[in-house]
């Protein structure tokens, strides 16, 4: 599994996309999941290439209180996946929240991927469409 | 050595400081370790976060020195404490915080906090043998503050600066993984 992070807007799908056409790996859009649509509980069972907006995933999970679960989805989907680009905004770059859902959701991030880091092959990190390889 | 480590909310910069202060512990055969905690520990969650923290440390050999307001300059009980980290490999957690509690609970303002608070940091650099500081990355939210919240975010990223320029290695954490930007090469882990 790779991990490509980054600001939002900063390319990293784009990115993501160019380098597994690259290695003739990736077909078409079909083969990328969002996190912004999937459902939480169909995580474990979903097939990509590329699963985009982790971020938005976790936030699902803090908004359902199943934050203890992350761990566990990530590892199934992970199992099925094991070839995957998983794409995430960093979120924890700021003050933190006067709201407690925000703070957890930002820590929440965090912790995936760290998570996420240790099982990765290779970590990227995207500003302005280019790639700083940090593992 | 002086070692800051900074990185965002949840990127895992606290057990990596720690794991750095037990490297340069058993490197040069220091066994007293103090962690200088400047947590505030009134609120639920402020306890919880405490508690993970304390779990991370336990059976790691620390010494834990409660000290909100750090070891404030001129105060008899913080130069005691101060005193007692002599020749210790010290962990201060977090810059952010102690900041925080300078101004928003001593009431200082921003100009005053990011002395004192750089003024402590010498000062406690002078006694110990090691130092790691823990500080945060909160500059990036795009959300234009006003009055003393941006005075506040302002003076951290005043104490940053100074202490990163001062420090013999400096490096953010992201998310598990250290990128230097200063000092990689005395970095014992």
């Amino acid at each position: 599994m790779e991990l490509v992070i980054g600001g939002s807007f900063q390319g990293k799908l784009e990115y993501a996309k160019r380098k597994l056409q690259k290695d003739g790996v990736f077909a078409d859009e079909t083969e990328i999941a969002d996190g912004e649509t999937v459902k939480l509980e169909a995580l474990g069972t979903v097939k990509c290439r590329i699963l985009n907006h982790l971020h938005l995933l976790i936030k699902q999970c803090v908004e359902n209180g199943q934050m203890e679960k992350i761990p566990e989805l990530l590892e199934r989907f992970l199992a099925d996946n094991p070839h995957c680009v998983i794409i995430c905004d960093e979120v924890g770059y700021g003050v933190v929240p006067m709201i407690q859902s925000e703070r957890l959701y930002r820590e929440a991030v965090g912790r995936a991927l760290c998570f996420l880091t240790v099982r990765a092959e290779c970590v990227e990190r995207i500003v302005g469409g280019m790639a700083m390889r940090i593992k | 050595m002086f070692f800051l480590i900074t990185g965002a909310s949840g990127s895992g910069k606290s057990e990596y400081a720690e794991n750095l202060v037990c490297k340069l512990s058993k490197q040069d055969q220091i066994t007293e370790k103090k962690y200088v905690a400047t947590m505030e520990h009134e609120s639920a969650e402020a306890q919880r976060r405490i508690a993970r923290h304390r779990a991370l440390r336990a059976g790691k050999g620390f010494k834990t020195v409660e000290a909100p307001l750090g070891f404030l300059t001129g105060s008899p009980e913080p130069e005691k404490e101060l005193a007692s980290c002599g020749g210790a490999v010290v962990l201060l957690e977090c810059m952010s915080n102690l900041l925080a509690n300078l101004m928003f609970s001593l009431g200082m303002d921003g100009e005053a906090a990011e002395e004192e608070a750089v003024r402590q940091t010498m000062r406690l650099r002078e006694q110990c043998a090691h130092l790691v500081i823990v500080t945060n990355e909160i500059f990036s939210d795009g959300v234009l503050y006003e009055g003393e919240m941006k005075e506040y975010v302002r003076s951290l990223a005043g104490v940053n600066k100074r202490l990163a320029h001062l420090a013999d290695g400096f490096c953010e954490i992201v998310y598990t993984i250290p990128v230097f930007l200063k000092g990689e090469e005395l970095c014992p882990y």
